[in-house]
């Protein structure tokens, strides 16, 4: 073994010995609080997009009346899909409503952060769907 | 002339409150009337005065039956929008309303209609449900369901989502909102029903509007809606 290929195996070695333990450190054991965070999260997920449901719908109902009033079959097959994908965007925020329940505060702690994680990805496609439709409507308004 | 600019915003709302045929005392007690007045011509070539009332509409309730507007004929009405899955702010409201409901529930001048906004699981026998646990009964207190895009024009009618807010998160302004209408159905006030001090303001103002003569005001026209049966 020659001095260099010494040295490397010191350091390797060095920087198992100083990572090791402080990985070990940082796996900190689950607590209420982080739950608790968690449930405010996706809350707080919820709550930033659900008061723009009634603008969701308004645009709704006026797309769905430009398109029986548009001659233009053309434009008229645009503002059907916009309101389509307006309507879908709030049945999914209701569909996700329905099914969200706050989390049974006797199960474990893993199983809650489990159920919550999985419902923060729900939420978001819920929120990423919101944002789209009503990009898409503002786009589609703003062109008239 | 300096203190004008501090003046000004309470001459106008006085002024904005008289009328020039009635004592200026006894008319700020009335509450102001919401919305934008409509002017028509008459025969005689002179200018009407008219208000815009709430929408015609047909509902189902609790109960099985159908509402409409002609149920709500005469009487004061605080209306809301919610849905029983509601995670956040409807609780809230809820037991806002059910304060009222338990202060004004035996007076058949008064009736209290929460509108579900998610009328697709919120079905007829779900709110009968619901408004059993809540301790909420008809006729003082509907819940009601239907066509969805009714449902939501009735909401904007009713003025009670939230408009554009740069400042709150997601950019507008959470909704929760008690809307007040007199017995011609016209708007009188709208609260935030997530905060009791609202509500104590809201059911002060019930008594003024109950202590009213029926007929005060201009005349109320009713506001068309396609959706309305």
């Amino acid at each position: 073994m020659t001095i260099k290929s010494s040295l490397l195996l010191l350091s390797l070695l060095g920087i198992f010995a100083a990572c090791g333990p402080k990985a070990t450190k940082e796996t900190k054991p689950l607590t209420e609080s982080d739950i608790q965070l968690l449930e405010e999260e996706v809350m707080r997920l919820h709550d930033s997009v659900m008061p723009q449901t009634s603008e969701i719908m308004r645009y709704k109902r006026k797309f769905q009346e430009q398109a029986e009033l548009s001659e233009n079959s053309l434009s008229a097959e645009s503002f059907k899909n916009a309101a389509l994908e307006l309507e879908q965007a709030y049945h999914l925020m209701m569909d996700w409503m329905q099914a969200y329940h706050a989390p049974d505060p006797q199960s474990s702690l893993e199983a809650r952060e489990a159920y919550l994680l999985d419902e923060l990805n729900k939420v978001q496609e819920v929120v990423d769907a919101y944002t789209k439709a009503l990009n898409h409507a503002h786009d589609l308004d703003s062109l008239q | 002339m300096k203190m004008l600019p501090f003046f000004g915003p309470v001459l106008l709302f006085l002024w904005s409150c008289g009328s020039p045929n009635s004592n200026a005392e006894k008319e700020l007690k009335h509450l102001p009337f919401m919305g934008e007045p409509m002017l028509i011509q008459n025969d005689q070539g002179s200018v009407d005065t008219l208000w815009p009332a709430l929408p015609a509409f047909t509902l189902a309730s609790q109960t099985g039956d159908s509402l409409t507007q002609l149920d709500l004929a005469g009487k004061i009405r605080v209306a809301d929008f919610f849905f029983t899955s509601c995670p956040t702010i409807c609780p809230m409201m809820s037991a806002q309303m059910l304060r009222i409901h338990e202060r004004f529930g035996s007076n058949d001048q008064v009736v209290l209609i929460s509108h579900s906004i998610d009328p697709e699981h919120d079905s007829v026998s779900v709110l009968a449900d619901y408004a059993e646990k809540l301790g909420a009964s008809a006729p003082g207190w509907f819940f009601l369901t239907g066509d969805m895009d009714l449902i939501f024009s009735l909401a904007d009618a009713y003025g009670s989502f939230a408009e554009k807010d740069p400042n709150a998160p997601g950019g507008f302004a959470h909704s929760g909102a008690l809307t007040l209408a007199d017995r011609q159905g016209r708007i009188r006030g709208v609260y935030d029903g997530t905060n009791p001090e609202e509500v104590d303001r809201l059911i002060l103002d019930m008594e003024r509007l109950l202590a009213e003569a029926p007929d005060y005001g201009p005349e109320a026209v009713p506001v068309g809606l396609d959706y309305a049966q």
